[in-house]
């Protein structure tokens, strides 16, 4: 009888420590996290000649200057432009090649699937920078180059492999009985996989899609290699296209921190959007 | 491996068979699987398959644009690799490198998916920032962290001397470089592993923690006896995927140290693109891509034994 | 002019261009409105037969639009030029060059290109030879140190393949503030430069007699080069020079603590950065760092005593030897779809007529031709600048290696072990030599 406040306030103790041991974490986390992106903001938005002061300077006076150069120095509007549908185009392709592709793996009894998943994945194994003279070669071929088309289809390639895997695990977890009673009404396979599968299967759809809008609207290799004109160029590309002191010999940090933040503002929009969805998503898919 | 492989599609097939598609339809089955998977195979088979094909037969070649050479040469490529001063320490470090860095994110993603899974406030918050350094461009990272640790103007050097009363200069040291390299790239992939684990935490039904609790198990043994092995296929598949992008990859080191100082830094992906696209010497670069993709089939395979040992235990 | 106005024209342009190009298809009247549009942006394929691509860097851009549009190239001769972004670095360069080669196509007809480039595109055979169409009294035109470089950077094979309009060299430059104050005088040897660490730098305070970009990528060998050629020598040489100039600036580092060792790991921006933040007192570096001095970010720091530019101290080499000029000129790439178009438009950017124009138009154009000098303001810094490193004799040739990309980085990998104490000097030179060798 007495012992009880005394276990109810040691346990309250423990409580607090729990509470404490998760704030700690949580400043930790946020400066781990926000240190370097809060030098990538100051960089593009002080005046260069602030960045060069000691002691530092923490928090330079706001100025806009660096992005208006940026505007100035690359066709800024275009490379937006070809970035959002390089990024939209692969992901949808991918999404939907890879969906059909995880279906099967998931659902459909063959000889030898696990072994095809398997080589699907470790076909990611030569690095991209290996690839790029063949590639450049079938595209020239396929009179594919300088066009965002080519872009895309490279692309989605590359991220397939993953997005297969992911939803493979994601289709698995779904009971099978759902599709079960639509085959045994005589549903055809169009209408399994849109009207019941594709519904369950969103939040895993909006993961990887997301996933893979983040990879392609940050790629630089592919469009570096094969894009020439404003026509297919995009904003990762404008990363070497900055200069400094009309001179090839500079490389401006700030107009690149203005680079970064300018690519990274959509970004987190996107991320605030589908938060929950990600969540949700990576929750059906992966783990079982 | 050819074992392993049996053994994995015969359990699929028995548990397919369960609740899979009657077996009269096998045929029919069969074309089914052919028309899905066609499309992403053929996508691999254009752009993946045919480089990796040509790749390796580049590999016996002494093709050089400089020299004007393109004949058969054996294994020479392969011999002059062990002779090669910068290949020779990017191999060192890219092992050092990708092996550390994943071993560092999947213990600090699965601390932060831990700290993104508590209940407190700010969580969304924690949340919505966490995926941020994922989504900066990986060229602009590197730049940004030259800045930051920067001898003069960079933050933590400068925090340092404030400190220490000592001036630090990171990226003359060797050992200090590497290191660098390795924690920006786990402060840039730490949050992505973060947010898939944190998914994997979030399928384990909650009634076991709550077992675990009435059981007086602590928040660590919670931890260890419930969360590690239920989300450990999880774990595996991302430390596959993260081993193969990062030896792949070579746009960090690119930005933050340029492979420096000396060879200290660099890495084999660094090293095909300098013999490939900076010295045109398409032989040599195609055997370190072979010597890449070795790498990569060794852990694929590696990654494939867990697998089953996970499944099983699962 | 401003963003939005760019902008505007640009899609005018393309408006423009559209039709055009419509005209064309209609008749010869349309012939004559293709052709007035001189430089379009984003022009379609319709009239390409008509069409040549030049790709220039960011920062000529604006320079070569005015200089097309000032000489009215496009209605002279009927060929529209499209004007290219080609990127900053030659790694980033040869990526995109590399694949289109290999396909037998090429992104660009004409690009403005360095000596990194020069070196690798030439020996892969991908530019075309510009002996047939250069004017034979084209290199009267040229200093002598101009032609002695373009001998050994812009011909391969006996065949010129570059024509170059820009020609600088790194300047010396100080702070004439500090050495008054402190009442030294400016230094005209290695032996002053290295006492200089005691009366300049001061670690604590991150203040450094000199400072340098020293990253791997072309930076240190730029650095390597000038030391070595101050030497007397040639460090693809390997040789005795290389072996005394690795040496002075290991000595500079850590013996004398002159220069400061984070350079190694430092670009040109950070080294600009540093010098404005009065962290340095000397340096070498290529003329732009005029410009981000003068530049309105840097108005406040900026006085021409903080800028001064004297002739580089010598080292055992001399005079002949105390700096060396780089170049960026015009070339044609030989997978080019429209080389007829090409041709014309190369022999038309290295005629003198416009190489004159050029330089009014801007100082990318600026080089040591008799025609270009006498056309310039005299007054200017850089050009005066130029005058008193060419009168000196000063300005060397770049030292050459005929793999220069790959040479430069083995030189670069194992010069870099050395200086950060990762190998020792034999080490290192051992290391150079035998890999230089197996290039052969």
């Amino acid at each position: 009888m007495l012992k009880t406040p005394s276990r109810k306030y040691r346990r309250s103790i423990l409580f607090d420590l729990n509470k404490i041991v998760v704030y700690v974490s949580f400043i930790i986390f946020c400066i781990f996290v926000l240190l370097p992106i809060y030098w990538t903001l100051r960089s593009s938005l002080a005046n260069v000649s602030d960045l060069h002061k000691t002691p530092l300077i923490y928090f330079p006076e706001v100025t806009f200057q660096n992005f208006q150069t940026l505007l100035d120095q690359v066709p800024f509007l275009d490379y937006t432009r070809n970035s959002i549908v390089f990024a939209l185009g692969t992901t949808v392709l991918t999404l939907v090649v890879s969906f059909l592709a995880a279906y099967a793996f998931a659902r459909i009894q063959f000889p030898g699937s696990g072994v095809l998943l398997w080589i699907l994945v470790l076909s990611m194994a030569l690095p991209e920078v290996g690839t790029i003279v063949p590639l450049y070669r079938l595209l020239s071929k396929a009179n594919l180059l300088d066009s965002i088309r080519g872009l895309v289809l490279v692309l989605s390639s590359v991220l397939t492999p993953f997005t297969v895997w992911v939803l493979v695990s994601f289709i698995k977890q779904i009971p099978y009985e759902i599709e079960e009673a639509a085959i045994i009404d005589g549903a055809s396979l169009p209408t399994i996989l849109v009207r019941i599968l594709l519904p369950i299967t969103t939040p895993g759809l909006v993961t990887m899609g997301l996933i893979n809008f983040i990879n392609a609207w940050n790629n630089l290799l592919y469009p570096l290699s094969f894009s020439v004109t404003p026509s297919s160029k995009t904003l990762s590309v404008s990363i070497t296209e900055v200069f400094a002191g009309y001179s090839p010999w500079g490389k401006p940090w700030e107009l690149i921190m203005a680079v970064g933040i300018t690519m990274m503002v959509p970004i987190i929009a996107l991320i605030l959007v589908s938060q929950r969805a990600i969540v949700r998503g990576l929750t059906g898919g992966a783990i079982k | 491996m050819a074992d392993v492989m049996a053994r994995s599609s015969a359990s699929v097939v028995k548990r397919r068979s369960r609740l899979g598609i009657p077996s009269r339809f096998a045929m029919r089955r069969y074309v089914l699987f052919t028309l899905l998977v066609t499309p992403a195979f053929l996508l691999r088979l254009v752009t993946a398959a045919y480089p990796i094909i040509q790749t390796i037969r580049y590999s016996f070649t002494n093709f050089s644009l400089l020299k004007g050479t393109n004949e058969y040469v054996g294994l020479q490529n392969y011999v002059d690799i062990t002779q090669n001063y910068g290949v020779k320490g990017a191999l060192s470090f890219t092992i050092l490198y990708v092996l550390a860095s994943t071993v560092i994110e999947l213990g600090v993603g699965l601390l932060i998916a831990q700290l993104l899974n508590a209940n407190f406030r700010g969580r969304t918050f924690a949340r919505t920032i966490n995926l941020i350094p994922w989504a900066i461009p990986t060229i602009v990272a590197g730049y940004s962290f030259r800045w930051l640790l920067d001898d003069q103007f960079g933050l933590i050097p400068v925090w340092y001397q404030d400190l220490m009363g000592k001036n630090l200069i990171i990226f003359i040291d060797p050992i200090l470089s590497r290191w660098a390299v390795i924690l920006v790239h786990v402060w840039k992939d730490a949050p992505f592993m973060a947010v898939v684990f944190l998914a994997g935490m979030q399928g384990v039904p909650l009634d076991l923690y709550e077992a675990a609790k009435v059981d007086g198990a602590s928040s660590w043994q919670r931890f260890r006896h419930i969360t590690l092995p239920l989300i450990k296929p999880l774990v595996i598949t991302m430390a596959l995927f993260r081993i193969v992008w990062s030896l792949a990859g070579f746009d960090l080191v690119f930005g933050l140290t340029a492979g420096g100082p000396g060879v200290a830094t660099s890495v084999l992906a660094l090293q095909v693109f300098r013999e490939g696209i900076l010295f045109f010497k398409f032989g040599f670069a195609s055997a370190i891509s072979v010597i890449l993709l070795l790498l990569v089939a060794f852990v694929g395979i590696v990654a494939l034994v867990l697998f089953r040992r996970a499944d099983v235990s699962y | 002019m401003s963003n939005s106005q760019k902008i505007s024209r640009r899609k005018f342009l393309k408006v423009a261009g559209t039709a055009a190009a419509g005209a064309t298809l209609a008749g010869p009247l349309g012939q004559a409105a293709a052709n007035s549009t001189s430089s379009g942006f984003g022009v379609p394929n319709l009239i390409r037969q008509h069409s040549v691509r030049i790709a220039v860097g960011g920062w000529a851009e604006q320079n070569m639009r005015d200089l097309l549009e000032r000489t009215d190239f496009s209605g002279q001769t009927g060929i529209n030029v499209e004007i290219v972004l080609r990127t900053d670095t030659k790694e980033t360069e040869l990526t995109r060059i590399v694949g289109a080669v290999q396909a037998d196509t090429s992104p660009y007809d004409v690009l403005d290109f360095e000596d990194e480039l020069a070196t690798s595109l030439s020996a892969a055979g991908y530019m075309l030879g510009l002996d047939d169409i250069l004017p034979a009294d084209l290199w009267d035109d040229f200093s002598p140190a101009m032609v002695d470089y373009t001998k050994v950077w812009s011909t391969h094979n006996d065949e010129t393949f570059r024509v170059i309009h820009n020609w600088e060299m790194p300047y010396w430059w100080y702070r004439k503030d500090w050495f008054d104050e402190k009442g030294v005088a400016v230094p005209t040897t290695w032996e002053e430069v290295a006492a200089l660490g005691e009366v300049f730098t001061n670690e604590d305070e991150g203040v450094w007699a000199t400072e340098d970009g020293l990253i791997k990528g072309a930076f240190l060998n730029v650095y390597l080069a000038w030391i070595t050629l101050q030497a007397g020598g040639n460090p693809f040489d390997v040789g005795d020079e290389y072996r005394q100039a690795l040496q002075y600036i290991y000595d500079l580092m850590y013996t004398h603590k002159t220069l400061n060792p984070a350079s190694l790991q430092k670009d040109y921006n950070q080294q600009n950065g540093d010098y404005i933040a009065d962290k340095v007192a000397f340096m070498r570096q290529w003329p732009f760092f005029g410009d981000v001095a003068r530049s309105d970010d840097n108005k406040a720091w900026f006085s021409e005593d903080k800028v001064a530019v004297a002739l580089p101290p010598l080292g055992p080499g001399g005079i002949g030897g105390a700096t060396y000029a780089a170049g960026w000129g015009f070339g044609i790439i030989k997978t080019s779809p429209n080389l007829a178009e090409a041709k014309e438009l190369l022999s038309f950017l290295v005629s003198t007529e416009a190489a004159v124009e050029a330089v009014k138009v801007g100082f990318w154009f600026l080089n040591a031709r008799k025609s270009v000098l006498a056309a310039v303001d005299q007054d200017n810094w850089l050009v005066k600048n130029l005058q008193m490193y060419t009168d000196a004799g000063a300005i060397g040739v770049r030292p050459y290696h005929p793999q220069f990309v790959e040479a430069l980085t083995i030189l670069e990998d194992t010069a870099a072990a050395y200086l950060t104490k990762q190998s020792s000097l034999d080490d290192a030179l051992r290391q150079a030599k035998e890999q230089l060798d197996s290039l052969a």
